[in-house]
């Protein structure tokens, strides 16, 4: 495919969902009354918006792989920038009493960096490793893919029919629960944890809308309300649901594998996204309910949500022309999940999907006076949620080359969140202007039907084996000096199953109405990583994947 | 003989101190260049220095505090608060050993509170807390936080929307009570400016007992509720001067304050009828907040009018825990709003000058009700000023607004 053939499969979906889109915002103004309202449709709009620069320089030499030396490691790249990303956001909101509009817009544009463009020619030369082509280079360009973007946010309309009941239609963002961090209730959006990691604070940043009709009334005599989400397949395509990781080899791609894309992997062993097999395919329509109240002293909600899964799983082809067999460990090939394999088995080795699931859950907070404390609790129960088996790859006797191809099983797990929130006053300490805010939270994930010999993967690509319960704490520390103009924060987590974790001090200083200016230090450690490309697969978990990826960030805004 | 002559000599003295006292208008002002020869100037039967607070002094003298004189005018109040005081005289009653008060039901609780009374001063914190003059619901579409640095003048604004729903007190209705009784009131409040606030939201219970207030907030940039932690009620208010305490002067249970002691009834001069245009919005610069004098250092000083009011002076001793070692607050006698307070640090030591500039306004049902068009929470010693300032399309008891129309359930819908 030539680069205007490939503009044209971009720029085509984009416009028919923008011209969507504009359709159904006209709709609304229509429904709204506007058209015969006093005010004209451009008039009693609420206008705000950011223009933001983001320049980041790694700390450490990345590993990235040199295809031709055998994967030796090919420069040294500490201190390079690894980005260098200009945004423009546009905030449109109009309230014509009944009903409201909303409309999102966000542009960005990076600069390749020297560091980007070393990704990207290492992408290219394994992409031109492939053994059953003669492809000349990589089929994702990291700058037009990945990084520039130019997305309608959200686009909503909001009515409320009777008082309390409201329905709100488009392209939104609904989030469920109370974990930070991670995952377990909010489970209606996936993230795009390609440009800036899990590192973005502000994690509507992150979050993927999506269009969906969003009823919500309010039931008084309970003291809480009910939400039910209709959320259609056919708007949101497939690269809008679940998370998107970096598996295309950008500065966020787990280490080892940056310059390495998993739709144009070396030597062929190709792994693209399909959005469209059976029991994952994005095209379903998806549902969820929710109530949330309060109830005494608690507050507390509930949710059950059906739709594809957060995290991607890895569907090995049974065809993979590098080959598949039992693995010496007695973990025994599966083949393709539930049977089927929809990308082309002639020249993939697996393809990356997203199992619909089932999610039932719940969430409770309290203030506890005594202590002067906030304590939440969250809980989901998945069914059947899907793991990739197989620790080992096949140059230590595995189902395939890489760990994690033995095949996908399902395993019931329960996610369960504890927290705690103070007010803790350091200013005699730490000489901050008020109290400052203390957050300490502890993450569960259980396999309930846990079974040792399954050999479950947390990361299909990695040796590391699943535990039946693993958890992580993460802390939060937020304080502010000089009426809030300079504001340190510490965060730091640790993962007390597999080890490692990450610190990251930052400070924004906050000039006038539209200045704000934050540093940022983002810091990993871990127990055990892998070393090199295609070769040595450990147990690297989590914060394995960060290694060498230390950063330092600044932000600058001007906001309006 | 020699006795004769002194009193000739102090007579004397006394006609040429009453010849040179002038009786002031309307209009003139009273400042540092021309304090010391005011002193014993009139304004209204009342000399000047006697209604100047030791504090307000030294402000003038030293921080370029200007105090414009108007006549003074009666404060017309709500003919439904009036009357359910009138109605409910008698039934409320304060109990010193729970310090906590029984049978309220609306209006001002204690009318008719006498100097004497031991429990003076606690009587009168609870007719503020029960009673302010504003009948049922605030409904404040937009008010403005201003940060304002000694050195640099006016640092930011935010611009806020607020709406207060009491569930008891009720007035000018059968249903006096709504609910259980456990609430005393609901609030919702949100950002709308700058950017990266906009869309914080937060909603706040307060209970009709000293159980501390519950309260949430939600933050636009995760898109999620958080339960915040009711014991904030002494901390700071985001980067402001002002403690969540400090909010109309006095924002909290009485008994979380450990005592409170009546100093006096005296004169003052006060800001009761507001008549500054407060917020200008199609201004810009300075020009924007016209009630607040940011051209000149220290940048913070109100410029509003001041009219001699009676005070009720109280001092209030905070807990130990609590930044301040105690507030001396100044309350209307006529009725419970404060005017004025000072904040004294741990050591003792002046800290913080609080002035609210209070004007009634019609309700939404015709009666009347009294809103704060300005507050100023002045740091002396951090030389940093916030000053609250109301739009002008400040509403009270707006028709169409429930109790359901207030609750964590809208906060989210509310903030955008």
């Amino acid at each position: 495919m030539n680069i205007e053939q490939r503009k044209q499969r971009l720029v085509r979906p984009m416009a028919r969902r923008l011209a969507s889109s504009c359709v159904l915002g006209l709709c609304a103004l229509v429904f709204s009354g506007v058209a015969s309202a006093d005010q004209g449709i451009f008039d009693g709009w609420e206008v705000s918006g950011y223009v933001r620069a983001q320049l980041s320089m790694n700390l450490q030499n990345p590993y990235l792989a040199d295809p031709a030396k055998g994967g030796e490691p090919r420069g040294n790249y500490r201190y390079d920038m690894s980005m260098a990303r200009g945004t423009g956001r546009l905030n449109l909101f109009r309230d014509f009493g009944k009903s409201q509009v909303s409309v999102v817009i966000r542009g960005a544009q990076e600069y390749e960096t020297d560091y980007l463009k070393a990704l990207q020619k290492t992408a290219d030369e394994y992409a031109a490793t492939d053994l059953f082509s003669n492809r000349q280079r990589s089929n994702v360009r990291l700058m037009d893919d990945v990084y520039n973007e130019i997305d309608l946010r959200e686009l909503w309309w909001q009515y409320e029919f009777t008082p309390g009941t409201t329905m709100k239609l488009g392209k939104q963002q609904v989030v469920w629960g109370e974990t930070d961090f991670f995952q377990s209730m909010d489970v209606i959006h996936g993230y795009d944890f390609r440009w800036r990691s899990f590192l973005e604070a502000e994690n509507e940043e992150l979050r993927k809308p999506l269009w969906m009709a969003n009823f919500t009334t309010r039931i008084d005599k309970l003291n809480g309300s009910l939400q039910a989400l209709y959320i259609p397949g056919r708007p949101n395509p497939g690269s809008t649901r679940g998370n998107s990781y970096d598996v295309e080899g950008g500065r966020w791609a787990n280490t080892p594998n940056r310059g390495i894309t998993f739709a144009a992997a070396p030597f062929g062993a190709d792994v693209p996204y399909n959005y469209n097999l059976s029991g994952a395919r994005s095209r379903t329509d998806s549902y969820g309910l929710h109530w949330s109240g309060t109830a005494g002293e608690w507050g507390y909600s509930l949710g059950a949500y059906q739709g594809p899964t957060q995290v991607p799983v890895i569907n090995p082809n049974p065809n993979s022309p590098l080959g598949v067999q039992d693995s010496v460990s007695g973990r025994t090939f599966l083949g393709a999940w539930r049977g089927h394999y929809g990308s082309d088995p002639g020249s993939t080795v697996g393809e990356l999907i997203f199992p619909r699931i089932d999610v039932f859950g719940g969430s409770v907070n309290r203030y506890l006076a005594g202590p002067d404390v906030v304590f939440s609790a969250e809980a989901s129960y998945i069914p059947n949620l899907t793991y990739n088996v197989g620790t080992l790859a096949a140059e230590a006797g595995g189902c395939a080359f890489f760990p994690g191809f033995c095949g996908i099983v399902d395993r019931h797990a329960v996610k369960t969140m504890l927290r705690m929130d103070k007010q803790v006053d350091l200013s005699s300490v730490l000489k901050t202007s008020r109290p400052s805010f203390l957050s300490v939270q502890l993450f569960n994930t259980w396999v309930i039907n846990y079974n040792r010999a399954d050999e479950l993967v947390n990361l299909a690509g990695f040796g590391g084996r699943t535990k039946r319960n693993s958890t992580l704490i993460t802390g939060i520390l937020a304080m502010n000096y000089h009426n809030d103009r300079i504001n340190p924060t510490l965060a730091v987590g640790s993962d007390l199953s597999y080890g490692g974790g990450f610190v990251v001090p930052s400070v924004e200083f906050a000039f006038g109405n539209h200045w704000r200016i934050k540093a940022e230090a983002d810091l990993f450690f871990n127990r055990t990583s892998q070393k090199r490309a295609l070769t040595g697969f450990n147990d690297t978990n989590l914060f394995g994947y960060f290694a060498g990826n230390d950063q330092l960030t600044v932000r600058f805004t001007y906001q309006f | 003989m020699k006795t004769l002559a002194s009193a000739i000599v102090l007579l004397c003295a006394g006609f040429a101190s009453v010849a040179s006292a002038a009786v002031l208008k309307p209009g003139e002002t009273i400042q540092a260049s021309n304090l010391d020869a005011r002193q014993t100037d009139t304004f209204e039967g009342h000399a000047i220095r006697d209604m100047l607070t030791d504090r307000m002094q030294e402000l003038i003298r030293k921080e370029g505090l200007v105090i414009t004189l108007a006549a003074s005018k009666p404060v017309a109040l709500g003919k439904n608060y009036m009357e359910a005081t009138k109605a409910n005289a008698g039934k409320a009653k304060y109990n010193p050993d729970t310090r906590l008060v029984e049978g309220w039901v609306a209006g001002i609780p204690f009318p008719n509170v006498k100097e004497d009374d031991p429990d003076a001063a606690a009587k009168l914190v609870w007719n503020g807390y029960y009673a302010q003059p504003i009948k049922n619901i605030q409904d404040y579409p937009s008010y403005a936080y201003l940060f304002i640095s000694e050195k640099s003048g006016l640092e930011r604004r935010q611009v806020w929307r607020f709406l207060r729903y009491y569930m008891k007190g009720r007035l000018g209705t059968d249903e006096v009570v709504e609910g259980d009784g456990s609430i005393l009131s609901k609030t919702l409040m949100y950002a709308t400016y700058p950017n990266d606030i906009r869309g914080l939201g937060l909603f706040v219970q307060r209970y009709d007992s000293p159980k501390l207030e519950d309260s949430w907030v939600y933050l636009k940039s995760v898109r999620r509720t958080r339960r915040l932690s009711g014991g904030a009620w002494m901390d700071p208010i985001g980067g402001s001067d002002q403690l969540q305490d400090d909010i109309e002067i006095f924002n909290a249970h009485p008994t979380w304050y450990a005592s409170y002691k009546l100093l006096g009834k005296r004169w003052v001069l006060a800001t009761a009828n507001s008549t500054s245009l407060t917020w200008d919005k199609k201004a810009s610069g300075d020009a924007e907040f016209p009630v607040v004098d940011l051209a000149h250092a220290p940048h913070w000083n109100p410029k509003d009018t001041w009219e001699p009011r009676e005070v009720w002076v109280i001092e209030a001793v905070t807990p130990p825990e609590h930044p301040y070692s105690k507030k001396v607050l100044y309350m209307d006698t006529q009725f419970p709003r404060f005017y004025m307070a000072e904040a004294y640090d741990k050591k003792g030591d002046f800290w913080k000058w609080m002035y609210y500039g209070l004007k009634t306004i019609r309700t939404g049902d015709g009666d009347r009700g009294m809103i704060s068009a300005t507050g100023f929470t002045i740091d002396y010693q951090r030389r940093h000023a916030t000053v609250f300032v109301l739009g002008d399309d400040a509403k009270l008891n707006t028709p169409g607004i429930r109790a359901e129309d207030v609750n964590l359930q809208q906060l989210e819908k509310v903030s955008h």
